[in-house]
């Protein structure tokens, strides 16, 4: 009843194949949901219902008690923050335009605004001498801490990420990682997110949900998954992804 | 003298002071908006406010230019204002011009008035003159000769043959034609005459009338078509074979003009007739090929001679101003033209589906048309006619295609995550579309921009063929007087335009590519 997001019997088709088939789904408020499975699963599609960029076929997705509709999505988008892989950050706006983009556009006064990108340079320990810098003139790394505080500017209910960590050297991840965790669990927010990678989704997520062909087939904790997987894919998926050699 | 010629000109001034006046602190954008609709205004008003000289017209040899001004003159003589508009073009477009209003009188030859015209091949005087009537057109009485169509050789290499007439041609097949490509198409032209005089030569190419004459004289042609009172007869020492079977019809040269001409200005030019004779045209045409200077051959005419003649007193520097001046304005108006209508355009037809693929379809077709096709196709529909308007709606429309396509391909080339960003932001399609996806297209929009930019300066040219003037002018007479410095004096000029703009947008390309873009 405390969810932020339901899915009831979603699906949609892409041509004749199923993308999601059935999905029934709660994001908890303020814990971080880990979305896993392989490619073509059905994770990404998860998120991009909630943006909007997609539309379901069939079920109804809630947004903190409002139905996902054409009329409704524009008001829902301004209370989401997304993330993707490759940042989508707009590469003929410096780092420091990227993130007023949105706040002007929607007409934050311009004290509030420059108080706000103080707070997420420091949260995200983002050096405020690089905001002047264009996307190509960042490192990856920094790359996705200024997408990741673009989505964070107008303080979302809801942050999506998209395998936010996946183009980055694992050095680089593992900082990411660990700086979002800090990040989440100090402003409390609410997180969907998608990733293949199991030992991410465990770090991160309070609740995992393992997809397969546009299913979820099984929802829990790592641990759960691996002591009482419900089919033999589970426990192909957990096995799989402890790697080949145990180091 | 002039007033008639800068009050037909003055939307150009007006839109030229604009330019001027503009060059302030405001923004660029709002700049060219007010730029161009002010140009768009005075453009479109100008020639209903002021009253117009009688517009007279010539078609692109020495002898329509200085039968133009003689009646140039003659009006004058009478206080009637009068303009010329030199070498507009062939039959077709100073017919139509007539026809449509953008001229009042020309030249023209009773023998191409019946059969190209009227398609009535001999038909009397009486009949012409009730033909052309229907149409709103009257005829003067003939100018006193006939300017027929002959064929002309070389004299040397006539007699080396023994040729004395057309007939004498059958037998000798290897012999080289160079025709006029209107000689070729006329309906009392090449095909009806080889017919008739059943000649099958082996070749037969179609070249300019001026240039002909140089191929003839170099030997690279045997036998070209020529008006029987053309100065280059003489100058070049040529014999005009007997025309034995009668084959061509007679060309009297009379004036057509508009029958709401005012009667002043009609008497005027009715008293020209039979006061010119073969011999004294070719006199004239033959004055006004060795001066270039029309006027003078037409005041020799009245029997004014003189020395120094405002015309010719023009310097280099003021012509060159004058031409690259308008030129500038034919290109750049019409460039402004197709930005204004292209960028939207092209971004309806970025959304692809059949409306995309049918702007994309149709820009696509304008650019196929030939320039001088589509400069005869504007010129007799209602509100075009011979002038700078046409011009410009023809450039406008070459230039339309480069900006549309990159417009649209560069709106389409942009990533789906950069896409799919900006629609997370949750920002309208209005804002998306102003604030991230044209700059990201800018670069291509751009480019676009520059290639109708390069388009437009060398099309340009062309205008010069409809009387809108520019860098054209001087290398369509250079053309028609067969004169390689005249030629130069525009294609100089032009190219070295070209050059400077290419060189201007690439400036251009560093103030409107956000730099983040550019790394």
């Amino acid at each position: 009843m405390n969810a932020l997001v339901h899915f009831r019997d979603v699906s949609k088709l892409f041509g004749n194949d199923f993308a999601l088939r059935d999905v029934n789904l709660e994001v908890e408020r303020g814990k971080i949901t880990a979305l896993i499975g392989p490619s073509g699963c059905g994770k990404s599609t998860i998120l991009r219902l909630i943006v909007g960029l997609v539309v379901a076929d069939t079920g109804e997705i809630q947004f903190d008690g409002e139905q996902i509709a054409p009329g409704t999505i524009m008001k829902i988008r301004r209370r989401l923050g997304y993330v993707i892989q490759d940042g989508g950050l707009f590469p003929h706006l410096t780092a420091l335009h990227n993130l007023t983009l949105q706040p002007r556009v929607f007409r934050k006064r311009r004290d509030e605004i420059e108080k706000r990108i103080e707070e997420l340079c420091q949260l995200t320990k983002f050096p405020n001498s690089a905001l002047d810098r264009y996307p190509l003139e960042l490192s990856g790394g920094q790359r996705q801490r200024v997408s990741l505080m673009r989505a964070l500017m107008l303080s979302p209910e809801l942050l999506l990420l998209d395998e936010p960590f996946a183009a980055l050297d694992p050095l680089v991840r593992v900082n990411l990682q660990r700086d979002l965790k800090e990040i989440c669990a100090r402003l409390q927010q609410t997180v969907l997110l998608v990733t293949h990678d199991l030992p991410e989704a465990a770090f991160l997520g309070d609740e995992i949900a393992l997809m397969n062909e546009g299913r979820i087939v099984q929802r829990g904790s790592v641990a759960d998954l691996r002591a009482k997987p419900t089919n033999e894919f589970v426990r192909e998926f957990i096995s799989a992804q402890r790697g080949l050699v145990q180091l | 003298m002039n007033a008639g010629k800068e009050s037909r000109s003055g939307g150009f001034q007006a839109a030229d002071l604009i330019t001027r006046r503009s060059g302030d602190r405001r923004s660029f954008s709002s700049n060219a908006a007010l730029f161009l609709s002010a140009s768009a205004f005075f453009f479109l008003s100008n020639t209903f406010i002021y009253a117009d000289p009688v517009i007279i017209g010539s078609k692109k040899f020495t002898e329509s230019y200085v039968l133009a001004e003689i009646a140039k003159q003659s009006l004058e003589r009478a206080d009637i204002k009068a303009e010329h508009r030199q070498g507009m073009g062939g039959t077709i477009i100073l017919w139509e011009a007539l026809r449509g209003g953008g001229i009042d009188v020309y030249p023209e030859y009773t023998g191409t008035i019946a059969e190209e015209m009227l398609k009535r091949p001999g038909a009397s005087i009486a009949q012409l003159r009730n033909a052309l009537s229907a149409q709103g057109i009257a005829m003067t009485d003939d100018l006193g000769f006939n300017n027929t169509y002959a064929l002309v050789m070389r004299r040397d290499r006539s007699e080396q043959l023994g040729l004395k007439t057309i007939s004498d041609l059958r037998t000798h097949r290897e012999l080289k034609f160079g025709l006029t490509h209107e000689f070729l198409e006329r309906r009392d032209g090449w095909r009806p005459l080889s017919e008739r005089y059943q000649l099958a030569p082996s070749q037969v190419l179609g070249i300019d009338h001026a240039l002909g004459y140089a191929a003839l004289s170099k030997g690279e042609i045997d036998v070209k078509d020529a008006y029987s009172t053309d100065a280059k007869i003489g100058d070049y020492g040529l014999v005009t074979l007997i025309d034995d079977l009668h084959f061509f019809p007679q060309y009297k040269a009379v004036f057509l003009y508009r029958n709401t001409l005012a009667s002043p200005a009609s008497h005027a030019l009715n008293d020209l007739s039979n006061s010119i004779d073969e011999t004294r045209m070719i006199r004239l045409n033959s004055q006004a090929e060795r001066t270039k200077n029309y006027a003078a051959a037409a005041r020799q005419f009245f029997g004014v001679t003189e020395n120094a003649s405002p015309f010719v007193s023009e310097t280099f520097r003021n012509k060159l101003l004058r031409w690259v001046t308008r030129h500038l304005e034919l290109a750049g108006i019409s460039l402004l033209l197709a930005i204004i209508v292209g960028l939207p355009l092209g971004i309806i037809a970025s959304r692809g589906g059949a409306v995309g693929h049918t702007i994309l379809g149709i820009t696509g077709v304008i650019q196929t048309i030939p320039s001088l096709a589509l400069l005869a196709l504007l010129v007799p529909l209602p509100f075009f006619g011979i002038s700078a308007r046409t011009a410009i709606v023809a450039l406008f429309l070459y230039g339309l295609l480069p900006i549309v396509r990159n417009t649209a391909t560069g709106l389409q080339d942009i990533p789906r995550p950069l896409r799919e960003s900006a629609i997370a932001l949750g920002l309208t399609a209005a804002q998306r579309l102003r604030k991230i996806f044209l700059p990201l297209a800018s670069r291509s929009i751009l480019a676009g921009i520059k290639t109708s930019a390069v388009i437009n300066i060398g099309t340009a040219t062309l205008a010069a063929l409809i009387g809108a003037g520019g860098l054209g002018e001087p290398i369509i007479s250079g053309l028609n007087l067969n004169d390689h410095v005249t030629i130069l004096e525009g294609a100089i000029p032009a190219a070295l335009l070209a050059l400077l703009v290419q060189f201007f947008f690439d400036l251009l390309d560093r103030v409107l590519i956000p730099r983040g873009l550019r790394l």
